[in-house]
């Protein structure tokens, strides 16, 4: 999101650390923080999903003290991707014409910032819908690190008994939530933008 | 008679010129390795790696110990344990020795796919951009199969079908990436096709392979190599991490995504000898993704 700032040390800083988000090895990550977390200080809990498991899910807080880390480790990667590409669109807008006939006449900085907002807002909607997509199948490893008990340790879990029915359901089950997420990420764009609309 | 000495002079001006294009078309390469040598930051990573690649090339001569050697009264010391620089692993095999020789692996694993969809991807890309109609509907679609799954599950999905192994690895990883790489080419060459110099070629009598090898792929592998370049850190990360879940490298082979998952126990003893191959992954995919930024600019392709 920095583009407005760019060259001066925020953008830097928010680049670097898109840069490092998006090459960081997701599950060495969770095992850093809980390393520090869990094991150093002993905050949170080093895995699982608390008492009862998948089975008796709550939103105590309880529970929730579990999902940090897990939470945290996964967001590090999308939250890199979608700050080099929010950015590059950011920048790009700012370069058109309107942006300066907008200056021109008079805008102060945040209703021009407003103008780019609106903008820049469908294709990053479209770049924060893939990385949910990924997200569907990236927590596999992680959920593996913490022993989570989603989708993805089901799956891992079965691709090791050789389930393979379990197996192809899951793949399924990920598979059709991806397609209908594209879907809706399809369907948000055209609501925002009305220049997507298909003829 | 009066018309020859301009005349003359006309074509010296147009050999000064014809040389000056000749030598301005090497000068787009002379300009690329001249930005590139200008950015600090690519340098760095660029010696980091070459240091990275070359350590671990010698790992036979450089490494202390034997990678597959181990001794019950020797597991799990500490960083900076003598004779031990980086400590033992959970076995008590020496750590240095088997980072240098997981390297090995994790590198191998980790380009090898990423080049494979390079010469597969560009191929049928181009071929899609260039011949359009038919071909271009089933390649097209039949990468849009493709996309139906997010990549990490698409790739952890075909390793645990063929089984683990190094070459199952990298046959899933190739299989993952070569879409991506196809969708790319095939939009740049559609890009370059349609230009006025592919008509003019078309028009002075020059086949389609001619017009794929001099126009086409002249204009258009230099976006997809950067788009190629910037595959490798993901690369790197997937398939170290097929190996940490079992489904790459199988033990006793060192490779930092194994090396990972079999220390993972360790944290609670040996926090610091635990996190080391995550470190090698890390800086490797950082080094590589900062690498193909730097040359993303210097080539002056739009992502």
């Amino acid at each position: 999101m920095p583009a407005p700032f760019q060259g001066s040390p925020i953008d830097k800083l928010a680049v670097a650390f898109a840069v490092a988000g998006v090459s960081v090895p997701h599950y060495w990550l969770g095992m850093v923080l809980v390393v520090i977390f869990s094991v150093q200080l002993n905050w949170l809990p080093a895995m699982g999903a608390g008492p009862g498991g998948s089975s008796d899910w709550a939103w105590d807080a309880e529970h929730l003290r579990h999902l940090i880390l897990p939470a945290v480790t996964l967001s590090v990667i999308p939250m890199g991707i979608v700050t080099r590409t929010v950015r590059g669109i950011v920048a790009e807008i700012l370069n058109q014409e309107f942006v300066q006939t907008l200056r021109a006449k008079g805008l102060s900085g945040r209703r021009v910032f407003l103008h780019v907002v609106k903008n820049a807002a469908p294709n990053s909607i479209a770049v924060m819908g893939l990385q949910l997509g990924y997200l569907l199948g990236g927590s596999i490893l992680v959920e593996t690190v913490f022993s989570w008990p989603g989708t993805g340790l089901l799956l891992n879990n079965a691709i090791f008994q050789r389930d393979l029915p379990v197996l192809q359901a899951t793949i399924l089950v990920l598979a059709m939530f991806f397609v209908v997420l594209n879907l809706v990420v399809d369907l948000a764009q055209t609501a925002i933008d009305p220049r997507i609309r298909r003829g | 008679m009066a018309s020859a000495p301009p005349s003359a002079s006309a074509a010296a001006e147009l050999a000064v010129q014809a040389r000056e294009a000749a030598t301005r078309r090497e000068g787009y390469w002379a300009g690329v390795r001249k930005r590139l040598a200008r950015d600090p930051v690519s340098i760095a990573c660029a010696i980091v790696l070459l240091a990275m690649l070359a350590a671990i090339l010698a790992a036979p001569l450089l490494a202390p110990h034997d990678p597959y050697q181990g001794s019950m009264l020797r597991r799990l010391r500490p960083i900076g344990t003598p004779n031990h620089p980086l400590g033992t692993d959970e076995l008590g095999r020496d750590m240095l020795t088997r980072l240098l020789y997981g390297g090995r692996l994790s590198w191998f694993m980790g380009i090898t796919p990423v080049v494979l969809a390079f010469l597969i991807g560009t191929v049928l890309g181009v071929l899609a951009g260039f011949v359009g109609g038919g071909v271009n509907m089933l390649i097209m679609r039949a990468t849009d199969v493709f996309y139906a799954f997010p990549s990490v599950l698409l790739a952890i999905a075909i390793s645990g079908a063929l089984g683990a192994g190094t070459m199952n690895a990298i046959l899933s990883l190739t299989l993952v990436f070569i879409p991506p790489i196809i969708r790319v080419a095939e939009s740049v060459t559609t890009g370059v096709r349609s230009l006025d110099f592919v008509e003019a070629a078309r028009a002075s009598g020059a086949g389609p392979l001619t017009i794929i090898r001099v126009h086409i792929l002249g204009n258009v592998l230099g976006p997809i190599f950067v788009y190629a370049t910037s595959l490798i850190s993901v690369s790197m990360i997937l398939a170290s991490g097929l190996s940490f879940l079992g489904l790459g490298v199988t033990p006793p082979e060192p490779e930092w995504g194994l090396m990972l998952n079999t220390l993972r126990t360790a944290i609670y003893v040996n926090p610091g000898v635990a996190m080391l191959p995550g470190a090698c992954i890390f800086a490797t995919s950082l080094c590589f993704n900062l690498l193909s930024d730097g040359l993303r600019q210097a080539m002056d392709v739009r992502a």
